[in-house]
This record gives structure tokens, sequence and C-alpha cells, in this order.
């Protein structure tokens, strides 16, 4: 079980401070919530994480190891997945295929044996298909299996986006806003989910959510930003009922 | 209309989707085979035209229609695959059987080179980047004095596989079919494993492909070193066929009639390159039957063929961008359904907005 460190990351675009002197830790096995208001810098947060963004200083840790090393493609390998905010699926491949992509990082670069199909590969093929199976089952996806992402309705997408997440088997996945775009019934069906991530399957889980019921039925910890900086964390309500949190998103006078 | 009942996984990963479906496709296989024994010459060779550029089509699949990267260069390796496979056998005089599999990795390799280069670039810069290499390519070759033969051209041997002389038109034609029924499996095969996946993927969004472990600008190179390999394949098979290969005749205007193949066969599916294919080959025959019956100023006059390939292409992105493949998935749901089929069912929804997108 492995930890996840933020240590003093900053990051500026141009003159603006996207990210400022900012840390955090996340506990294994646990649902870590960051709020904050537009432009918080919540998904830049993620993008750090995820390597899309070198910081300028400070460390990201995962297990003890420094994220900063590793490529973008590479970030998969320490165990780490990731959804988007605005839905990033493979729109023109069944969601099957999706979630088969998924099983990417399960797998050699290996053209002669792909390209012939030696008997390997279908040994290979049968485990990655039982691995989505799994998943499709876990989040109830099992209309869906076939039909191009594209013509999925957007809840289904969204679902889908987590199980190609899921398949990847990671240790910790990290959610940029699961709920927005969903129906109240299928916000309630992600609360599930995400308890269930948690207790069934052991994933750690980092979110960026604006929905404060979502966030106040499965985070464990809540940590509140506000222009890159660190406003305040602790449990749910404690972040609520802090004084510079509630400054940030109705205005008025910091304290 | 028939549902799909699926047992076994197997049914996701084997190539056929059923019985019914295997039955057809070794159908075709079998005509295919059995073609030499009713039709003439003449057809047989131009059948041999549509395996040919349907090898070279299946190449531009993988690179534009899988992976996404658009290649007006295509013409351009399989100049490369045809002049290394020419020069391989009449200078150093290496066997048939050796010579094509190695025109075939050498195209691979200018391939993978042009493929590290270009990878970096999207949309217009890459087809721009790929339309210069088209006509260095054929500059190159055009000015390779003795070696390439320059704008002489060069002569093509005959096809000689341990001591049988593929002289005819019926082995001729056999050997394309079953080179082309290979590249159908490979290119099946790759879509069906890992790295297909990883191609389809970085088409459809590089920043998801690259969260999941997808060396983006490796794969990229990959799409573009098997793309050459297939062209090289074809290359080579198309120097026989011609039998003297000069500069010119694999020009820019090459490449631009096999983008327009993909394009009018159906973008992003193998059957698309195989249409494509025929209606290339074949496109030229009925035009010259049209032309009888139209006034001869304008029959005769120079741009006609020009013409009429551009309205055509017009035609498809108009109204079936999802090509003659396209087409036939419409008719075929038509009678599946029949009578309830609606317009709607391929009606595309709005794709959902995407904002913040990060390239």
């Amino acid at each position: 079980m492995s930890w996840l460190e933020v240590e003093n990351v900053s990051l500026a675009f141009g003159g603006l401070k996207a990210v400022d002197n900012l840390s955090f830790s996340v506990e294994p096995g646990k649902v870590f919530t960051i709020i904050g208001p537009n432009g918080a810098g919540k998904s830049t947060v993620f993008n750090l994480i995820c390597r899309i963004y070198d910081p300028l200083e400070g460390d990201i840790r995962f297990g003890g190891e420094s994220l900063l090393g590793a490529r973008p493609h590479e970030v998969i390998n320490h165990g780490i997945a990731r959804t988007f905010q605005n839905i990033e699926l493979f729109e023109h491949a069944s969601l099957l295929d999706n979630l088969l992509i998924g099983r990417f990082r399960h797998g050699r670069f290996s053209p002669l044996s792909e390209l012939f199909f030696l008997p390997g590969q279908l040994r290979q093929e049968l485990e990655h298909r039982r691995k989505a199976e799994e998943v499709i089952e876990f989040l109830d996806l099992e209309g869906y299996r076939h039909a191009r992402v594209a013509d999925l309705p957007y809840g289904v997408r969204k679902k889908t986006e987590m199980a190609r997440a899921l398949v990847a088997s990671p240790e910790i996945l990290l959610l940029d806003e699961p709920s927005s775009g969903l129906t109240t019934e299928e916000t309630d069906d992600t609360a599930f989910v995400i308890e269930d991530i948690r207790e069934d399957l052991g994933i750690t889980v980092v979110m960026i959510e604006h929905d404060m019921k979502l966030v106040n039925k499965v985070s464990d910890k809540v940590l509140a930003i506000n222009e890159g900086r660190f406003l305040a964390t602790g449990s749910a309500s404690e972040v609520q009922d802090d004084p510079d949190v509630q400054a940030a998103y109705l205005g008025g006078e910091a304290a | 209309m028939r549902v799909l009942f699926r047992k076994s996984y197997k049914q996701d990963i084997r190539l056929f989707r059923d019985r019914t479906q295997a039955f057809w496709y070794l159908l075709f296989l079998c005509i295919a085979l059995a073609a030499p024994l009713f039709l003439d010459g003449y057809f047989l060779d131009e059948l041999s035209f549509v395996y040919i550029y349907a090898i070279a089509g299946l190449g531009l699949m993988i690179l534009t229609g899988f992976s996404g990267q658009v290649s007006f260069g295509q013409a351009a390796f399989v100049a490369i695959g045809a002049y290394a496979h020419t020069i391989l056998l009449s200078r150093y005089g290496v066997p048939w059987i050796l010579s094509l599999p190695l025109a075939a990795l050498i195209t691979g390799l200018v391939g993978l080179a042009i493929g590290r280069i270009c990878g970096r670039m999207h949309g217009l810069y890459l087809a721009i980047a790929t339309l210069s290499i088209a006509i260095v390519t054929e500059r190159l070759i055009g000015g390779g004095g003795d070696f390439t033969g320059g704008h002489r051209g060069l002569p093509v041997p005959g096809i000689d596989i341990f001591g049988i002389a593929i002289d005819q038109s019926w082995k001729t034609y056999l050997l394309n079919l079953a080179l082309f029924v290979g590249a159908i499996l490979m290119t099946r095969n790759l879509l069906r494993t890992r790295s297909g996946r990883a191609l389809i993927a970085i088409r459809d969004s590089e920043v998801s492909a690259r969260s999941l472990g997808t060396n983006v600008a490796f794969y990229k190179a990959y799409a573009f070193f098997l793309s050459a390999v297939f062209a090289g394949l074809a290359g080579g098979l198309l120097a026989h066929a011609f039998y003297y290969i000069t500069p010119e005749t694999f020009g820019m205007g090459e490449s631009i009639r096999l983008l327009l193949m993909i394009v009018v066969g159906g973008i992003g599916t193998i059957h698309g390159a195989i249409f494509g294919a025929f209606f290339i080959v074949l496109l030229p025959t009925v035009l010259s039957w049209v032309k009888v019956l139209l006034p001869g100023a304008i029959a005769t006059s120079g741009g006609f063929d020009s013409l009429a390939f551009g309205m055509i292409l017009l035609g498809f992105i108009l109204f079936e961008p999802d090509g003659l493949y396209g087409r036939w998935v419409k008719i075929h749901h038509y009678f599946n359904v029949f009578p309830m089929y609606k317009r709607r069912s391929f009606q595309r929804q709005k794709t959902f907005l995407k904002t913040e997108r990060l390239k």
C-alpha cells in the first residue's frame, strides 16, 4: 500500500500561478477529495501527478518513489490511473475495445507474435477479456459491451471511462469530477461505485468533485484549494465549516 | 434478424463472428481461388492490380485509418519497395523469395525513420510533410543515375520461385492473391491485439492513450513502419505487374489516388481498403465505357478522368463519409431489420462539448 505525496509543488502558466506551494498526502485505501471553486487548480494537480505538466518546484512521490522521472506514459506503470473531466474515450471503438486498451500496461510489445497471432496471444487476449468482463460486471455495463462508445449515453460513457481506468488494475485511481453531467440517480450510483472501489477492490481514490452531497457521502478526507493554494483539510464537515473555504466560495473577507 | 448469442470469450477474439460469416468469407476465397478457371488473362491481371492496390491500401489504412495520421506519401513507399525489389533482383541477383521481404523491410525502415520525424505533426502539417516526401522520393529516384535507372526507368526481371517461373497471368494472380490474403490476416491480427488497439487509442485521444501507458511517439512510428512494409510489398508486386518501372509511375498523383481509395472505400475499416482497391482499379475501365457515350469534345479532353475522380471523391465526402463499406453496412442493415429500417439508426449524436482538450 503506497502513499501519494505531493510536496511543495508549484506551477505557473506565464504570470499565472496555477499551483502555489501545495502539499498534501493521500493515505492508502482511502477516498481523498479535492474541492475548490472554478479555476482553483484542481485538474492541474491531476495533470501534475500524471506528468502532463512539469512542476516548477517540489516533488510528487508515490510509494516513496518520485514520479518526476517518469514520462507521461510511464505513470500508469506506477499504478496510477485516471479519468478526465470531459471524457476522453476512444469514440470510434466499442466499449469492450476501450476496456482492452485499458489493459495496455499488462502486455509487452511483441510485433511478430501479434501480426501472426501466435498461440501465446490467444492466451493473453483471453486473460485481458476475462479481466475486462470482471470490470464490466462490477460497473453493470453488460448491456453495452459491443456498442460503439460514440453512441452511448453520457452517464454510461462516464462509467466506461472509470471502467477503462479500473481494468488497468491500478493502486490509485484519480477521478476528475466523476459526477459532472450526471443525473441525480446516476450520481447516487457513482457514490456506491466509489465506495465499492475502495472497499472491494482496495483501490485508493483521489477525486475532484463539486457535488457536496457526493463528497460528504464518500470522502474520508477533503482538501480545499483556491487559486492553487492550500485552504483547509480534514473531514468533509470540517472543511465546509472552515471560514477560509466559505470565503473562497461565497466571497467576502478572507479571515 | 439474427441476434448473436455469445457463449465464449473466444467469440470476441477469433477471426469470424459466427459460422455464417465464416462461410461467406471462405466462399469468397474459394471463388477468388477458382477465378483462373473461368476468367481470361485480362481480367486476371485487373484483379491482380486490385489485390496489389489493396495491400498498399491496407498499409495506408493502418496509418491513416487506424492511427489517424493522414499521409499523402504512400506512393513514395510503394516506389521505394518497387525499386528496392527490382534492384535487389537484377543488380544483386538476390532470389525472389528473399528479395521481396527484404524490399518490404527496407521500405519499412525508411517509413520508421520518416515516422519518427513526422509523428510529432498533426493534420494539415502532417499532410504537407508526407506530400513533400512523395515529391522528394520521386525526384531522388529520377536523379539516381544508373543505380535507379533515372527517368529512363528500370526493366523488371520475371518472378522465379525456387526455379519455378511465375510467367503466366494465372500464376501471378494466385501469387498476388496469396499475399493479399496474408496482408488482410496480418492487419486483422494487428487490430485484435495490443498494438492495434494502441493505434486506435492514439487516433481517438492521444492524451488518454498516454495515460493508459501508450508511448505515443513510438506507436506512431510503428504505424509508419507497418504501413511502409505493406507499401513496399505492394511495390515489389506492382513492379512485376508493370514489367518496367519509372519514377513517374509512383508520382504524387498516385499517392492521392491511394488516399482517395481508402476514403471512398470507407476509412477505418479493413473492408474499406479492399472495396477502395476495386473501385480505383476498375474505375478507369468504367470511365472508358462512359466516354464512349459522351460527345467527343468532352471525352477526349485531358482532364476528364481527374474531374471524374474529384467529383466522385467530393460526392463521397458530402453524402457518404463512411465510404462504400459504410454504404454496404447500411444496405445490409436495411435488409436485416426490414421493414423497420430508420435512417436515424446511423445518424450520430452530436459529440459532447470538449473543452480544455490537451493535445
